[in-house]
Parts: C-alpha cells; sequence; structure tokens
C-alpha cells in the first residue's frame, strides 16, 4: 500500500499565537491541506533541504521579525537554492514598511502580507490566491 | 653678551601669547607680505615677525632667513620687547649687548638690528617685527613710522586669526553637536518603529484570540440548541447568561482594547515614519492645498449643513506635504468637534508675516476649556466630551511635523463659542536642514 503524503503548507513564526491564530483561520476559511507549523528558520530549511521534492510544501507563509535566523536569511536561503526556490513564499508581518516590502520582493518572496487585526479576511486571501495558484486543496467548511 | 632680562609681565605675558595658537604653525601669506614689505621699506635684507616664547623666539614669517626660532638668550627681540617704541642698534660690533653675540659673530652676522615691539590691546609685548642688515644703518622718520604701523598690523592679523580660528572651533562644535543630535533622532525614530512593530504582535495575539472566543461561544450556543431537552431550562438559562455576559462581553472588551492599542501603535508608527523622511522644499500653492482637504470633508460637510470659508491665500517656500497633513488635521478637528446647536462655520486666512505667514482656521464649534488648552498638543490626551471616535494624536502630530518646519501652532478658543487654530509657518530653503 502506497501511502501519498498530503501536500501541506508551511507556517514559520515565533509567536505560536500568530501561529496558531493563522493555522485556524486558514482551517475555517476552507483550506484543508495539512499544516505544520515551525517556531524556528533554521528548522524549516533544514527541513526542506533534505525532502524529496514531492513532499515538499506548496505554501510557506513566513514570519520576519524572528530570533535566531530572521525571516529576510530564510528567505533568501529559500530563493536562492535551487530544490527550495519555486516554492512560493508569502511573508506575513507586523511591519509595513516600504522599505521592508521592497527588499522581501527583491529577495524573492511571491506576497507580502502585513498581518490584520481580523484574520478572516487574510486567510479569505490566502485561499483565493491558493486557489488561482491551485495548490490548496479545499473542504467544505462545516 | 647681555642676555635681555625677562619681563616683570612674563606669566601673563607667555599666557597672553599662548592665546593666539600661532606658536610652531605654517607660514601665512599675510604675516610674509607683511615681512616683505617691511625689508623693501627698510632696504634690509632681512626681516622678522618674531615671537618671545619662554626659552625661544620662533618666527611667524621669516624673510630672506632660513632659521625659524633662535635661542630666546640670543634675541635682539627681548630687549625690544623691553620698551614701547622701536629699539635700534645701528651698529652691533660697537655695542657690548651684543658684540660677542653668536648671531654677530657667526651667521646670520647681524650688525644692523631695528624691532618693534608687538603689543596687545591690553598692553603684552609678545614679539616683534624687525629688520636686520649685515651692515650698519640708520632709519629715518618715515622708516620708524613704517614699523610702527607695520608692527600694529601684524597685532591685527594675529587677532583676526584668532577670531576667525575660534569662529571655526564654534562651527566645529556646532557641527558636531548636529551630527550627535541628528544620530540620536535617528536612534529615536529607528527605536520608534521597532517597538512599535514588536507592540502589535502580541495586540495582534489579544485580538486574534478574542475573536476565537466570539466563535467558541458561537459554537457553544449552537451545541446547546442542538443538546434540547437534555439540559433543563436552568442550565440552559445560566449557560446563556455565561456565554452572553461573561464570555462575549470579556471577548468584545478585549477586542476594543486591543483594537485602541493597535490604532495608537499605528499612530506612533506614522508618526516615526513622517520623521525619516526628507522635508523637500518648493513653491506650495497654498489654496490648492487647502481647498484638496476640504473638498476630503464635502460629503461630511454637507451632511452636517457645515460650510468652509476659505479665502485666497498666498503662496509660500515649504514642504508641501507637511503642510497638507497638518491641514488635514486643523480641519479634521474643527469637524469632528462642531457644536450641534448650530450649523458648523469654518473660515480659514493667511496674514503674510516677515520670513513666513501665518495661517488661521477659526470655526465656531463646541471650545476648548482654558484648563484643558495645554494637553491640546499633547499626544493621546484627548479632552472635553469623549463622544467622538480618535486616537488623541492629531494635534501632537500637527504639532512635530510644525516644529520640524521651524514654525509653530497654537491655539485660541472660547467655549461654546469656537477654536481658532494658527499655524505659523517659515518660508524658505533653510527648511531643507531641519530635522524631526
Amino acid at each position: 500500500m502506497t501511502q501519498v503524503k498530503p501536500v501541506s503548507i508551511y507556517v514559520v513564526d515565533d509567536d505560536s499565537g500568530h501561529s496558531r491564530l493563522i493555522e485556524k483561520n486558514l482551517r475555517r476559511s476552507g483550506i484543508g491541506n495539512e499544516i505544520e507549523v515551525f517556531s524556528d528558520g533554521r528548522d524549516v530549511l533544514n527541513r526542506m533541504q533534505n525532502e524529496r521534492k514531492q513532499d515538499q510544501p506548496i505554501l510557506i507563509l513566513l514570519d520576519l521579525n524572528m530570533p535566531g535566523l530572521s525571516g529576510k536569511r530564510v528567505l533568501k536561503k529559500l530563493k536562492t537554492d535551487e530544490r527550495t526556490k519555486q516554492v512560493p513564499v508569502i511573508v506575513l508581518t507586523t511591519s509595513d514598511s516600504p522599505e521592508e516590502i521592497k527588499e522581501c520582493y527583491e529577495l524573492g518572496c511571491n506576497l507580502f502580507m502585513t498581518k490584520p487585526m481580523r484574520y478572516e479576511k487574510f486567510a479569505e486571501n490566502v485561499r483565493q490566491l491558493g486557489l488561482v495558484f491551485q495548490i490548496v486543496e479545499t473542504v467544505p467548511v462545516s | 653678551m647681555i642676555a635681555a632680562p625677562i619681563p616683570h609681565d612674563e606669566a601673563n605675558r607667555l599666557a597672553k601669547l599662548f592665546d593666539y595658537r600661532v606658536l610652531d604653525t605654517a607660514p601665512e601669506p599675510n604675516f610674509d607680505e607683511l615681512t616683505e614689505l617691511l625689508a623693501i621699506v627698510l632696504d634690509v635684507p632681512i626681516a622678522l615677525v618674531s615671537l618671545i616664547d619662554e626659552k625661544r623666539q620662533w618666527f611667524k614669517s621669516h624673510h630672506g632667513l632660513e632659521a625659524t626660532e633662535t635661542p630666546r638668550e640670543l634675541a635682539f627681540c627681548g630687549h625690544a620687547i623691553l620698551g614701547d617704541d622701536v629699539f635700534i642698534v645701528e651698529d652691533s660690533h660697537a655695542d657690548e649687548r651684543f658684540s660677542d653675540n653668536p648671531l654677530v659673530t657667526g651667521e646670520p652676522r647681524v650688525r644692523f638690528y631695528a624691532g618693534m615691539p608687538l603689543i596687545t590691546g591690553d598692553g603684552y609685548k609678545i614679539g616683534t617685527v624687525c629688520g636686520i642688515d649685515h651692515q650698519p644703518k640708520t632709519l629715518d622718520e618715515d622708516q620708524r613710522r613704517i614699523l610702527d604701523i607695520i608692527s600694529r598690523q601684524v597685532i591685527d592679523q594675529l587677532e583676526l586669526r584668532k577670531n576667525i580660528a575660534g569662529r571655526e572651533e564654534i562651527l566645529r562644535e556646532q557641527d558636531l553637536t548636529l551630527q550627535r543630535l541628528d544620530s540620536a533622532n535617528e536612534e529615536i525614530r529607528d527605536f520608534v518603529s521597532v517597538v512599535a512593530h514588536d507592540l502589535r504582535a502580541p495586540v495582534l495575539n489579544a485580538a486574534g484570540f478574542s475573536d476565537e472566543l466570539l466563535a467558541s461561544a458561537d459554537e457553544l450556543e449552537k451545541v446547546i440548541g442542538r443538546a434540547g431537552g437534555d439540559l433543563s431550562d436552568e442550565a440552559r438559562n445560566s449557560i446563556a447568561e455565561i456565554i452572553n455576559d461573561d464570555i462575549r462581553d470579556s471577548a468584545v472588551h478585549i477586542q476594543r482594547s486591543a483594537k485602541q492599542m493597535d490604532e495608537r501603535i499605528a499612530a506612533v508608527s506614522s508618526i516615526s515614519k513622517y520623521g525619516r523622511r526628507e522635508l523637500e522644499v518648493e513653491n506650495v500653492n497654498l489654496c490648492q492645498v487647502v481647498k484638496q482637504v476640504c473638498d476630503d470633508h464635502e460629503i461630511k460637510l454637507k451632511s452636517v449643513g457645515g460650510e468652509i470659508q476659505v479665502e485666497d491665500l498666498p503662496e509660500i517656500d515649504t514642504d508641501k506635504m507637511s503642510v497638507q497633513l497638518v491641514m488635514e488635521n486643523v480641519v479634521a478637528n474643527a469637524v469632528k468637534y462642531r457644536d450641534k446647536k448650530r450649523p458648523l462655520r469654518i473660515k480659514i486666512w493667511a496674514d503674510v508675516e516677515p520670513d513666513g505667514l501665518v495661517v488661521h482656521c477659526k470655526d465656531n464649534g463646541r471650545g476648548i476649556d482654558r484648563d484643558d488648552m495645554a494637553s491640546i498638543f499633547v499626544m493621546f490626551r484627548r479632552v472635553g466630551l469623549q463622544d467622538r471616535q480618535g486616537d488623541g494624536t492629531g494635534l501632537a502630530f500637527s504639532r512635530t511635523i510644525v516644529n520640524r518646519l521651524g514654525g509653530r501652532i497654537w491655539c485660541d478658543s472660547e467655549p461654546d463659542q469656537g477654536s481658532t487654530f494658527h499655524v505659523y509657518l517659515p518660508s524658505g530653503q533653510s527648511l531643507k536642514t531641519g530635522v524631526a
């Protein structure tokens, strides 16, 4: 029996509250993919550099402001590595400074979003975006 | 040889000399031209500006002589500074004070010497200007007079030099202070922006999880609805009470506070962002700026039957964005705090002042209590009736902006009559150096 690993979304954020809220709201908006949370940028890099292509996530939600390895450095490493550069990355952060936005796009982020007060709208946006790329699996909202 | 005695005021004399900070400095044309002139007029091969230091004489200018200093005990000038007038040795060979002086017996073979003391404004003789020849000589009246004049020219040059150096030092210090201020400012702005973002993270959690609580309350209600007869009416009622009065009410309070906090952080952050922006001074059509601001409020004004009257406003060299922000805040304030008892009337006009202008914005709103006047430009401080949404940053922000332009904002107000805000805007390119 071959078990196909379900395609997943990685959430990288050192604030466990934020990742929990992101996860809950993605679920509520009807995203059915497996969601895996990393609180340290190094862990996600380790994982992805040793992962088979077919096991890689279909989307990464990346926080910028993390201790240790910052989100920008994670982004740079992901986007300069042949093995990982094709995975879409949404940068999700508390900042909305134009310089930061510019820098992230230069580093290759696919979308920059400021963390919102209400996550519903954000989760809906992610879902829509995923549908456009045909990368998310939807499940009926209970 | 007889060395010159030390003057009675030596300590002060030296202090005065050191004050000029001229010893061991590079040659300067202002002095070299004077010694050249002196050599020509006295018809001598050597002319010097000699300053008498503690152990040496040092030459600020040495026309016709290689040496830049000699020991003090050999110096003819040491004798010259004892008197107030021109000191002349017509023939050193015939003068017991100098006949065996190494400067006479050897190079530069001083035979004739004429030196006029350099006398400072307060009477200290710090050195001489002198002419030297290898043969005996006499001076006529005109030559003595010229020597005297040149000595005063040298003192003037030394004074000028000191003043310029002093001013340069002040400027350097000012420059340094400004640099320090600039970097301190930059640090504060960076700090504010970092803190603002760091503060947002926990606020977002408070907001997000209170939403979760509300969603859970909804879920819980559904579950209880489905439970039907499994629950007694009494239990049902008290659960409903807990859901509404405790869970929902608490969550809504947390949400409201989080929202408020987020708005304040956003306000602080936008002020810091404004501070990071460079001012761009250009010719600004004030009329256009104010009209634009009024247009933005037109719908609101119409709905409350209000009117804004804008008089002809002059043009001014300033930073357009700053003026826009200030006028926006001032007008928004007038609209927000109108008095419902009468239709809102706002009048905007300007007076031209030397180096700038004052823009006035008068409304017939509810006015500000005298006691509250001091607080209206303070961050997060809101005064009067709290029946309007606001983060309490508009006027504080306005003051920050106007200060950055080097201007001033103030207010006259009569409770129940209305308020007039005045904004002084300086004009000109000088704004370019403004720091927030």
